[in-house]
């Protein structure tokens, strides 16, 4: 273990490693800052240039990108009321009326503060955490593996819409995108049409990108796009107002902490995320709060605990996806794209095969919290620059730069037009309220679940109740069972809750 | 409006999908509905029209009612209402229209050119109209990636059939 940790400590801390994350969390804010493109975005659309670089190196990069896109975010909540990401929209409640008061540098120092504090309580829990969750998981067999797979798809069907149905719905046609290309154990073609781009199936970054940029792109537009012109920033003159003093931050340390272990529950469970922990984060502050009027109107304890809970969503998400290989959230399954591309397969065999290179990770990790602390304060000026170009100009550019990107991997022509075709997928199915996020992780997943469904049944002679015979696989299988029907009920209760009385039901269109 | 809303055509739509690859694509793309190489699309595809059709009945038993106007939300896009929803609808199709024929492009006249007429023609669809703008921008934004991708990075980009041909 020692070796295993002085290893890794020599090949993290190289200056190109350091330089990646450096760069991650300053390009990650200026992006994540950016209403409208969001982190996964910034993540989807860097992926591609990693493919020529060292793992370490692009995976470090990815990861500051997201941790400085989650506080990236924050930066446009709390100084237009806008935020650059969903999770932020937990720190706009109390970040915005801060800044009306003159007090935008105090909010956005707490966020800065809160940001750091979460992520390191995360990362320290995944460096806890992974290895004997690993070393659990290497007792899995392809039944185990199979079933857990099954149950993360259902458990993940809910992320990115409202009505569960549709999350299924979605993740079934992940599940059957992901068949075509050879069959993965008689290398038999599946839905080529005899397309030789097809035989080794659709690419998962140019989908990515289309699911993820494209089409949000093209919602954007359908919903106006707006002249983006952010209004002047009130400074007040008071020193004070433009830093967080000690006795503040002893008043809100409590809740950042208690936040941040929320944010890393949130993390670790697959298909929860960071919007859910920021909202929780925020709600738990508030109720414990002694003066809960006082939230919505520029409360400190306001802007910490949500910031606290989304950043320590990042460490926390990693460990189902190190351990298990099961990306439980958009940002890891985009994340996990960027580790099969340099040839890594995430999952128990991951700290087996490559321990040092995953500790490594872990120790750029913590230090990405670190450089946290100084990369975005400096860029605070130019995140407000570019937060008021006009997405017109903007929206060109990032099309066109998905058109690159898709080339890149693999340098095919291909790639851009399935790119564009699931670009207009993305956005039909963001219009119908389907969710591209299920349909993703369900297209990483499929593929792995197949192979062990198919070797159980092989070892067991085309027995299907192999799948329920151990303990472990029995239990996934029960799980996944259950929550299907509990999505299921839900889905019927609330149609008849509508049926009963339409006013009281969600948003038309939707469960 | 529809008397079952959009959820229950999108139903129908992914019902009839879904017996579309169940009884034609997987026979003529994979094999026998049987074999092993089929069994993932056979059982996903059943799984996708058993939803297809939970989802119609969940719409059948909804009660009709009139789609919010205003802002509403994203599920209730097919209710533009002319005016500046025309002009938002024409603006995705072209931009879908402009997306398509880059990719065209781009196998042809390789990456200069075409990134030069997309984004002229994409800074136009978003109403961009001052001329520095309209043709500055695009060169600016395709000298840096030209420089960013092929000079640092050292990623080759699209050079065209029609240049390596002639060339």
């Amino acid at each position: 273990m020692v070796e295993v940790l002085t290893d890794a400590l020599t090949i993290a801390l190289t200056l190109d490693n350091v330089l990646a994350v450096v760069i991650g969390l300053g390009v990650g804010t200026l992006l994540g800052a950016i209403p409208g493109l969001n982190g996964t975005m910034a993540i989807a659309l860097i992926v591609p240039l990693t493919y020529l670089w060292s793992p370490l190196f692009s995976i470090a990069l990815l990861m500051g990108c997201w941790k400085g896109s989650v506080y990236g975010g924050s930066i446009s909540g709390i100084l237009l009321n806008t935020p650059g990401t969903p999770e932020a929209a937990a720190t706009a409640i109390d970040g915005y009326p801060l800044t009306r008061q003159g007090k935008a540098g105090k909010a956005l120092k707490m966020a800065l503060i809160a940001s750091v504090i979460g992520a390191v309580i995360s990362d320290f829990l995944l460096f806890g955490a992974a290895p004997p969750i690993s070393q659990f998981a290497l007792g899995f067999g392809p039944a185990e593996l199979a079933m857990l797979i099954v149950f993360s798809l259902i458990l993940v069907a809910g992320t990115g819409s409202r009505s569960h149905l549709k999350g299924l719905i979605s993740t079934v046609l992940g599940v059957l995108i992901a068949t075509v290309g050879l069959d993965p154990m008689t290398a038999q073609r599946r839905f080529t049409f005899d397309i030789l781009d097809l035989d080794s199936g659709i690419d998962l970054l140019a989908m990515l990108i289309g699911l993820l940029v494209m089409s949000e792109v093209l919602v954007q537009i359908a919903d106006g796009v707006p002249s983006a012109r952010g209004g002047p920033v009130a400074q007040s003159k008071n020193r004070n107002d433009r830093r967080v003093t000690w006795p503040e931050f002893k008043r809100c340390l409590g809740v950042i902490l208690r936040s941040s272990m929320i944010g890393s529950f949130c993390g670790a469970l697959p298909g929860v995320g960071s919007i859910t922990a920021a909202f929780m984060g925020y709600d738990h502050a508030r109720v414990t709060s002694k003066d809960q009027t006082a939230f919505g109107r520029g409360e400190l304890k306001g802007v910490a605990a949500p910031e606290a809970a989304n950043n320590a969503v990042c460490g926390a998400a990693l460990i189902p996806m190190v351990t298990l290989g099961i990306p439980g959230s958009l940002s890891v399954a985009v994340i996990m794209g960027a580790f099969m591309v340099h040839g890594l397969a995430p999952g128990p065999m991951l700290m087996v095969e490559n321990p040092s290179f995953v500790y490594a990770l872990f120790v750029l990790l913590l230090l990405s919290d670190l450089f946290l602390f100084v990369v975005p304060l400096p860029l605070l000026a130019v995140a407000q620059w570019i937060i008021d170009i006009p997405r017109r100009y903007l929206f060109p550019v990032i099309l066109v730069l998905c058109g690159v990107g898709a080339y890149s991997t693999q340098q095919s022509i291909f790639d851009v037009k399935v790119m564009v075709m699931f670009g207009v997928l993305g956005y039909f199915m963001k219009r119908f309220g389907m969710s591209p996020a299920a349909l993703l992780i369900a297209f990483i997943l499929a593929p792995m679940a197949e192979v062990y469904i198919r070797q159980a049944l092989v070892i067991s002679d085309g027995e299907v109740g192999v799948f329920v015979a151990s303990p472990l696989a029995g239990g996934f299988a029960a799980a996944a069972a259950a929550l299907l029907l509990w999505s299921l009920y839900k889905t019927a209760r609330r149609r008849v809750v509508s049926a009963r009385d339409p006013a009281a039901s969600d948003i038309s269109g939707d469960e | 409006m529809h008397r079952f809303g959009k959820d229950f055509w999108l139903g129908a739509g992914l019902l009839a999908l879904s017996l579309f690859v169940l009884l034609y694509l997987i026979p003529a793309e994979v094999g026998p509905l049987g074999s092993a190489a089929a069994l993932l699309p056979v059982v996903a595809s059943a799984v996708l029209a058993s939803l297809a059709v939970l989802l119609m009945l969940s719409r059948t038993a909804a009660p009709e009612r009139t789609e919010p106007t205003g802002a509403g939300g994203r599920e209730n896009g097919d209710c533009d209402e002319g005016g500046a929803g025309g002009a938002r609808l024409r603006s995705r199709l072209a931009i879908v229209v402009v997306m398509v024929a880059y990719a065209w492009l781009l196998d042809w006249t390789g990456f200069l050119l075409a990134s030069l007429v997309a984004l002229v023609a994409l800074l136009v669809i978003l109403g961009v109209r001052r001329p520095t703008l309209v043709f500055g921008l695009p060169v600016a934004v395709v000298a840096a990636i030209y420089v960013g991708f092929e000079i640092l990075l050292k990623a080759p980009l699209p050079e065209g059939l029609l240049l390596t041909d002639f060339l």
